[in-house]
């Protein structure tokens, strides 16, 4: 029964029997784990904070190879993200952070960049507090999408092949994008409405010029600093979607997220 | 496990759900019962529906009650000007066995988990915000746990209920008794840091 230690952000935990924890972990040198953390509610667990959601910890477990579940002997926090609750949307934000890495991530596969990608994340929300929510969702949800493989195109359409227009100038000609439910990409008008694309959103160009930045520059360094709720809300609807439809079911927090 | 008579294994299977009941201890309570008189059976099942049928929730501060106002919203030596906000009713039993708090209840039934799907919505938040509004409350304590949930939801509740005219505050959240300093983690020392007090 060998003890490893694997720097980890903890996902989620669903409660056990009277006193313990089952935790989901994304460990960065494993992956996604599930193991069970033995009197994890009580006050004097050897846990203490360090099982919340998106505790960044360095973890200790034991590891049987015919087990499913890891065996969790205790964490050391590297950093909690305690201090963000005290901002209600910033608070869902990390949920959904947390949701998204859930459904996402596979078991047992390492994925350094998706590691990489919410510590950027995580760090960029506790710099930028509530102000960060709307970019730190927007790019997170952008990434989580390429990484695993499901971003499509951003300036083709998916049914005739146009090109929707160079979304680094965009001008008077530049053809409108469309996405709906299920669609793995986006179309152009033309097809929308040989299609009957009735229940479809558009995806701005300023949307589509912005997913084109977060996709060549760090979620810190974006050019645009006045984000609010408004901006690429359709860019994080379309992300979302696609996420929803490649893990098919509905993501609970996106709905309080987008909440008014 | 030994193959038991059909009756037998199921009782023995109904009570290794229950929480903090494994297979052995189902099996002695089992055999208890097998040996005991059919009054004795008779008690603990009634007892048991009893609890389903017989029990609500008190009108006023949602806590589990057998009439329409519960023990503590019902007693007239309780101060009715503070009120104390937990998650679920087992709150109030871990509350209550301080014999320190004099002040009544407010049961939300739940605490803030986007990942849970819960949102403000899903509590019961609008009893209390009538209750203050009534004007006969003049402090809220928010004893919902100390975990991201609690916290998220104390955070909420306090933004909604100041406005209101009333004091909020919260129960101190760090180090537990008996335990030391030195495996402490930074949340729950900073959280004892915020939280402490005048000597
Ligand atoms: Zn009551």
């Amino acid at each position: 029964m060998p003890a490893r230690v694997s720097e980890a952000l903890v996902l989620r935990t669903y409660p056990l029997k009277e006193a313990d924890l089952v935790v989901s972990f994304f460990t960065r040198d494993q992956g996604k784990l599930r193991g069970v953390a033995k009197r994890a509610r009580r006050p004097k667990s050897p846990f203490g904070a360090g099982l919340e959601r998106l505790s960044h910890v360095r973890m200790a477990y034991f590891q049987r190879e015919t087990r499913e579940l890891v065996n969790l002997d205790s964490c050391e926090l590297i950093h909690s993200q305690f201090e963000l609750v005290s901002d209600y949307r910033a608070g869902v934000a990390l949920d959904y952070l947390a949701e998204v890495s859930e459904q996402l991530l596979p078991s047992a596969e390492p994925s350094e960049r998706f590691f990489r990608l919410l510590l950027a994340v995580l760090e960029h929300l506790k710099a930028a507090g509530g102000q960060g929510v709307w970019p730190a969702v927007t790019y997170f949800s952008l990434w989580a999408v390429r990484l695993s493989g499901w971003l499509p195109e951003l300036n083709v359409c998916l049914g005739c092949g146009c090109l929707l227009d160079d979304v680094e100038t965009p001008d008077q000609k530049a053809q409108r994008a469309f996405f709906s439910r299920g669609q793995a990409g986006l179309i152009c008008g033309h097809c929308r409405r040989t299609t009957g694309g009735a229940s479809s959103w558009e995806l701005s160009a300023e949307s589509r010029a912005l997913a084109a930045e977060m996709l060549r520059t760090p979620v810190g360094r974006l050019s645009r600093t006045d984000w609010d709720q408004s901006t690429a809300a359709d860019l994080r609807r379309f992300l979302v979607g696609q996420i929803e439809s490649h893990v098919e079911r509905k993501l609970v927090t996106a709905p309080l997220l987008e909440e008014k | 496990m030994p193959d038991f008579a059909e009756p037998l294994a199921r009782l023995i299977n109904e009570f290794k759900r229950l929480p903090g009941i494994g297979q052995k201890s189902a099996q002695r309570i089992a055999f208890h019962l097998l040996r005991a008189g059919r009054e004795e059976a008779e008690h603990l099942s009634q007892a048991i529906l009893d609890v389903k049928d017989k029990l609500g929730f008190c009108a006023l501060c949602n806590n589990i009650s057998d009439s329409e106002l519960c023990q503590f919203c019902r007693d007239p030596n309780r101060d009715p000007k503070v009120v104390c906000v937990v998650e679920e009713p087992n709150g109030i039993v871990g509350i209550e066995t301080t014999r320190q708090y004099e002040g009544r209840y407010h049961v939300l039934h739940g605490a803030l988990s986007p990942l849970r799907g819960i949102g403000p919505e899903s509590l019961k938040i609008k009893g209390l915000v009538e209750r203050i509004g009534k004007g006969e409350i003049e402090e809220v304590i928010i004893a919902t746990n100390p975990n991201v949930e609690g916290e998220a939801t104390a955070v909420y509740l306090a933004r909604l209920l100041k406005p209101l005219g009333v004091k909020v505050s919260r129960i101190g959240m760090g180090i537990p008794v008996g335990s030391d300093l030195e495996f402490a983690d930074e949340v729950t020392i900073s959280k004892a840091m915020e939280g402490r007090r005048e000597m």
